[in-house]
């Protein structure tokens, strides 16, 4: 039988191997040259964690089940859109996808754990027609991003800083005008009423002369009346899209369908690369809105954990704790679940040592004791495997 | 502009507090929180309304009303 694993290193286009959770088993020298990612840095990786693809239409096409991946799932080869494909260095680079699939019989022989070889041929520039109607794509979590018809937009180089802050603050407040008074007084507070208008009229023109010239319709910015709006529909915005996938995940976890559950909570977990709008961090417009989004993620995260423990996956679950415990530490329900699955994976010392983090957390930010459920399961967990647990604890402790 | 205007400028302070509630099996859930002053980035986390107005005077200077 053959090794996917030997098509990858055999072929002569930039090509790589997945499993059936669309972690990538095997990638090629001509990926490497195409993506700069080495060998190292993706295996293991989802391959929709690395190649973040984004459709020509402006939707995302890398997101976990992807349409790919269901095409694999069924047996049947995958042929993608153009789309834009994430460099290492960020930028984006035109590609098709082309597949094939190992068939079943193959994968239950020796053959590695590959369930297809996916094909990245690379699109030249004078080749690439981006289709009319597309929406901009709006990335507010992290690092404030925009995407037309595929193509990051290098907005750091408007010579206007403040016609990105002036989408930003229309992103902030999607689909709602906003009135010009609003504006002026948020933006130039400290000129008269007629220069600020003028300003605000010419970063307004500015702004739509940099969509039209990425090729988007440039009233996507609304004037109505004395008000200014961006249109929800004419965009798509990251954290509108998280959402959706949180409120869809957690319906599907309500109806303990776990797989599908976990599919829109990955969806979710990838869209949030960082705090929304990271870099107005001082800024209080945006305040509320990314406190907001941070306690929806934190929300996401005790869902995947319940899901993958659901499933019998507690390494996954444990991770689940342990992201939302670096974002917010004193939240002693992660705690208290972590010790759990702890013990359910065998390191009932790694259980115990939890307990420990989390009574010095509450005390230093709190100045309180750990609750009583989170005291008796530590008391639980060394009564059953405390002789043990102790010593293997008190060996890492001296080490 | 004289040091008189300056000091009637208003001076804006924002505050963000999220407050979550830990919920026991056995014993009284408790409501905990956190605050964080958006101009410079401090935060601290509270689970009593005293430690918040602790918080608050500390950042910004001024008492508030007596909890």
């Amino acid at each position: 039988m053959m090794d996917a694993r030997y098509v990858v290193d055999y072929a002569s286009d930039a090509a790589f191997a997945i499993d059936d959770e669309q972690r990538i088993v095997a990638w090629n020298y001509a990926a490497r040259r195409l993506l700069e990612y080495t060998r190292r840095e993706v295996l293991g990786r989802h391959c929709w964690d690395v190649l973040q693809a984004v459709c020509a239409d402006g939707e995302p096409l890398c997101v976990p089940g992807c349409v790919g991946a269901q095409c694999f799932q069924h047996s049947r080869a995958f042929t993608g859109p153009s789309c834009q494909v994430r460099h290492k260095d960020g930028a984006w680079v035109t590609l098709n996808f082309e597949s094939v699939v190992m068939p079943k019989r193959a994968r239950s022989s020796n053959a590695g754990p590959a369930s297809a070889v996916v094909f990245l041929r690379g699109e030249s520039e004078k080749n690439y027609r981006p289709r009319p109607g597309q929406k901009l794509q709006i990335f507010t979590f992290g690092r404030f991003g925009l995407v037309a018809k595929g193509r990051g937009l290098a907005i750091e180089k408007w010579e206007r800083k403040q016609a990105v802050a002036l989408l930003k603050f229309l992103v902030a407040h999607l689909g709602r005008p906003v009135h010009r008074e609003t504006l002026i007084e948020f933006f130039w507070p400290e000129i008269d009423e007629d220069r600020a208008w003028k300003r605000l009229k010419v970063t307004v023109h500015f702004l739509r002369q940099r969509l039209r010239a990425a090729g988007i319709d440039e009233n996507i910015v609304e004037t109505v009346d004395k008000t200014y709006a961006l249109r929800r529909d004419a965009v798509w915005v990251d954290s509108v899209t998280f959402e959706s996938c949180v409120v869809d995940g957690a319906a599907l976890q309500r109806q303990q369908r776990w797989g599908q559950a976990l599919h829109h909570y990955e969806e979710a977990q990838h869209l949030y690369r960082g705090d929304y709008m990271e870099e107005d961090i001082y800024a209080d417009w945006c305040a509320a809105e990314r406190e907001q989004l941070h306690e929806i993620y934190l929300e996401m995260l005790a869902g995947m954990a319940d899901c993958h423990a659901a499933n019998g996956h507690y390494a996954e679950a444990v991770q689940a704790c342990r992201t939302a415990l670096v974002r917010d530490p004193c939240r002693e329900s992660f705690h208290r679940t972590l010790m759990e699955y702890l013990v359910r994976l065998g390191s009932a010392d790694w259980a115990m040592a939890q307990y420990h983090r989390c009574h010095r957390l509450l005390a230093e930010e709190l100045g309180v004791e750990p609750m009583r459920d989170t005291l008796r399961l530590y008391e639980q967990i060394v009564e059953r495997y405390g002789g043990a647990s102790a010593k293997k604890l008190a060996g890492r402790r001296d080490e | 502009m004289g040091s008189g205007a300056m000091e009637n400028k208003q001076v804006s302070m924002s505050f963000v507090a999220r407050i979550w509630l830990e919920a026991g099996t056995n014993g009284d859930p408790i409501w905990r929180g956190h605050v964080r002053h958006v101009q410079s980035n401090d935060e601290a986390f509270f689970q009593d309304l005293g430690s918040l107005n602790e918080f608050l005077a500390q950042v910004s200077g001024v008492t508030g009303p007596q909890t």
